[in-house]
């Protein structure tokens, strides 16, 4: 990649092609960022002058009442912190490993079932037995309620990253490599461990970062399985504030005193339960980029 | 390969001790009682109805929406005191989304007692059998709950012939009403508000007066599966005694005579509606770009932006707003107009609005019973499921009123914060003293001209014709908002071509087959005058 820039000859076309592919992307990347510029200026404005004049790129009243109020009782927001955080690293990295493991095998030409498993793997993405007895299997068998393992179970075996996983192993390792090595006595696991591991980083990086951001962004998992709330996801904790009282308000119903969340705490919810997975980005991008590139050349 | 299998035991390891940590924090997570002998009682214990209750039970109750944040500790509380009456523990829950109610009542989980109610299906889950029937149940059980509970509203809440929830007996009105600003009506000297020409007077008079101010914040709002209308239709309750305006498919049923089903949208009536609506577009009393407008009518009015609501919601939320609006801007007045007083008939909330149900999963549907009526009947009960513990969450001024301790933002179980909104009961019901002076105040006057509330117990069968409702539905939704919210050039063209998208849609099939059930309905109930 190095050095590409000076080879090509700057030729006038050229520059108008880049002119023109770079102000595309340019606009495209502040549509990309004007929201999240007005989220997050919309939580540092007060809630009165929010409503009254409507969102600015610059807050006209510069407030962090919003946060202090979010953060009154850090407690609930913590251990959601804290459970999201312990459970994205978990998940994430058993995933990648029972995914892998699985994508490895699946492409191994010598494993004979190894389409009828693909086609079984691939077949649950289209039919499944529906969503109540998902949740019976769950619930009454397994007995999942408030666990943490209810959590990060059914993401572990996501259909698609495996299909994805096989595809990327199977056209970034070659077989031959796989035979030197068992003609060398390696065995499968340290094939699996010493070669073929270290040759799919950035299939890792890809289906990681995939996975990390599933298990972010779970709430569904922890809306049906968790009521206690020391147990909630981070995003479950921010929809539930969200919801308080809007559902029983639609009813049309007396619902006592509780008060709304305003919208400029919800605006700093936002940006409180955002932050920190967009720091993952810059890390993993390197990675992603390559994994996408070698997918696409060779498969 | 040594390291491998060390790091796959590992990990199996570690699966476990997080497994286990899970499982233990909440031991008793949906479980059975391992068992249910009741060998520590060695003395029979019977309730005071006579039901055996030696063995120990573990009750487990939901309500729907957002647990507060010391939800845990007061269900604790109540778990000391259902252990001391009913040899029972308590597992108290709140589910937040209608479909987490689906799953908890189709996979049969273990539940003793459930919110029920007919905005959330009611008729639909019973006629399923997902509830226990309470006819014998009740009686045998609770006879102070079959006595308390009125034969009217036990018959009211009947689904094929049988009872499945216990109703709240607690009397509610949720009416719509004009919301306006007292203080701004009085400096520019506008005439009293009464009728619709002084609202008029009012709306230009803010319009004249006030250039920074929107005089409404009229918004389209989603009825479920209605399609979407504009809010100004909720206005016209005012004028018609119709037995409720959320009557579907532009039907119009006589409060009077519900025989009467008679198609609106193609009476002259509904084009004069519209038309004014038109005017008031036209003369600036909600924005040109009002069908896009997201922002609640509340926030706006609270924020001084808008100047009045056609259709304010409940007189819960007006006692609110007074003694939200008394803290922030104190130099303002309010009025508020209900639309029950402008045509003179209050409906209050249907039986089945709010009750408690029995699922048909229940392990402990007797004591689930008992632990109702001690909720609904039992002072101390009462007072800690809806308001915590005294001089912890709350206290009592020496008027009677409630006093919560400390911000209401910090509370970590405000009043009602638990949703029981099915076990409240006037006799140990504490307000707020805001709240109380305005609330109570309209109950009175509402209490003065009420009726029994006849439409909303009927529980409409949708399979018929449920490919018609999509496709109305969305015919509605497209052309109907601009109509109400008078942002049309031409109206009757406007109003012709809707019905003549709506009938293509498959209208006239809708109607005749919910007139056919509404009169069936008529029947059964015996409302026909």
């Amino acid at each position: 990649m190095k050095g590409n820039g000076s080879k090509i000859k700057r030729t006038p076309s050229n520059i108008i092609f880049n002119l023109i592919a770079y102000s595309i992307i340019l606009v495209l990347t502040v549509f990309c960022i004007f929201p999240l510029v007005l989220i997050v200026s919309g939580s540092f404005t007060q809630n009165s002058v929010l409503i009254r004049e409507g969102y600015r790129i610059w807050p006209s009243v510069f407030s962090v009442a919003s946060y202090q109020e979010l953060f009154k009782y850090p407690a609930g927001i913590l251990k959601a912190y804290g459970s999201t955080i312990a459970i994205t690293v978990i998940g994430t990295s058993i995933g990648l490993f029972v995914m892998s493991m699985t994508g490895y095998v699946l492409q191994r030409k010598d494993f004979f079932y190894r389409n009828r498993i693909s086609f079984i793997i691939y077949f649950t993405t289209i039919f499944g037995g529906g969503m109540v007895p998902w949740y019976i299997l769950l619930s009454k068998y397994l007995h999942l309620q408030n666990s943490y393992v209810a959590r990060v179970l059914p993401l572990l075996m996501t259909p698609f990253l495996i299909i994805l996983m096989r595809t990327f192993i199977s056209s970034s390792c070659p077989v031959e490599i796989v035979e030197s090595a068992k003609i060398d006595g390696a065995g499968d696991f340290k094939i699996f461990n010493s070669i073929v591991l270290p040759i799919i980083g950035p299939g890792l990086a890809t289906v990681g970062l995939f996975l990390a951001l599933a298990y972010w962004n779970e709430w569904y998992l922890t809306s049906l399985f968790i009521t206690n709330r020391d147990m909630y996801s981070l995003q479950f904790y921010l929809y539930d504030m969200l919801n308080s009282a809007r559902f029983a308000q639609e009813m049309g119903m007396y619902v006592g005193d509780r008060e709304l969340p305003s919208e400029s705490i919800k605006m700093a919810m936002v940006v409180v339960t955002t932050g920190p997975i967009i720091f993952l980005y810059p890390f993993v991008q390197k990675y992603f980029v390559a994994g996408i590139a070698i997918g696409s050349v060779k498969g | 390969m040594k390291k491998i299998v060390c790091l796959l035991l590992a990990l199996a390891l570690s699966i476990a001790v997080f497994a286990g940590c899970g499982g233990n924090d909440n031991s008793s997570s949906g479980n059975p009682p391992s068992n249910t002998s009741g060998g520590e009682n060695s003395g029979t214990q019977v309730s005071e109805s006579g039901v055996d209750i030696s063995s120990k039970a573990k009750l487990v109750m939901w309500t729907p929406g957002t647990a507060p944040r010391d939800l845990q500790r007061i269900s604790g509380k109540l778990n000391e005191m259902t252990q001391r009456d009913l040899n029972a523990t308590l597992e108290w829950n709140m589910y937040v989304d209608v479909q987490k109610l689906n799953l908890l009542l189709t996979s049969g989980e273990h539940i003793d007692v459930i919110y029920a109610a007919n905005y959330q299906n009611y008729a639909v889950y019973a006629a399923k059998d997902a509830f226990l029937p309470l006819d014998d149940l009740v009686p045998k059980v609770s006879p102070a709950l079959q006595e308390y509970v009125s034969t009217e509203m036990w018959d009211a809440t009947r689904v094929g012939g049988k009872v499945y929830m216990v109703p709240c007996m607690w009397e509610e009105w949720v009416p719509y009403g004009f919301l306006w600003r007292e203080d701004l009506r009085k400096k520019y000297n506008l005439p009293e508000i009464s009728d619709l020409e002084s609202i008029e007077a009012y709306m230009q008079g803010i319009k004249d007066n006030e250039p920074d101010m929107q005089v409404t914040g009229e918004m389209v709002s989603t009825y479920g599966s209605l399609g979407s209308h504009f809010t100004t239709w909720e206005f016209l309750d005012r004028q018609y005694k119709w037995a409720d305006f959320r009557v579907p498919y532009g039907l119009y049923i006589d409060y009077e005579d519900p025989t009467k089903v008679i198609n609106w949208w193609e009476t002259e009536e509904f084009r004069n509606d519209m038309k004014m609506f038109k005017r008031w577009a036209d003369a600036g009393y909600w924005s040109r770009s009002a069908l896009a407008n997201t922002e609640t009518k509340q926030n706006a009015f609270e924020a001084g932006k808008i100047a009045c609501d056609l259709a304010f919601n409940a007189p819960s939320g007006y006692a609110n707003l007074v003694s939200r609006v008394a803290a922030s801007h104190p130099d303002w007045e309010l009025g508020w107009q209900p639309h029950y007083r402008v045509k003179q008939l209050a409906t209050p909330n249907h039986a089945t609005q709010n009750g408690m149900a029995v699922p048909a999963s229940a392990e402990y549907p007797e004591r689930g019973i008992m632990l109702l009526e001690k909720l609904i009947l039992d002072e101390e009960y009462y007072r800690t499921s809806q308001y915590g513990v005294l001089g912890e969450d709350y206290e009592i001024s020496e008027d009677g009123y409630y006093v919560a301790v400390g911000e209401p933002s910090s509370a970590g179980f405000p009043r009602e914060a638990g949703d029981l909104w099915s076990t409240r009961n006037e006799d140990f019901m504490l307000y707020p003293e805001t709240t109380a002076k305005v609330l109570k105040e309209l109950n009175d006057e509402f209490r003065t001209y009420t009726r029994p509330n006849i439409w909303t117990g009927f529980a409409e069968d949708t399979t018929p014709y449920q490919t018609e409702k999509a496709a109305l539905a969305n015919v509605i939704t497209q052309y109907l908002p601009p109509i109400q919210a008078g942002l049309v050039s031409d109206v009757d063209a406007e109003i012709d071509n809707l019905l003549e998208k709506a009938k293509v849609a498959g209208l006239d099939k809708i109607r005749e087959e919910y007139t056919k059930q509404w009169l069936a309905y008529v029947e059964e109930h015996g409302l026909a005058k």
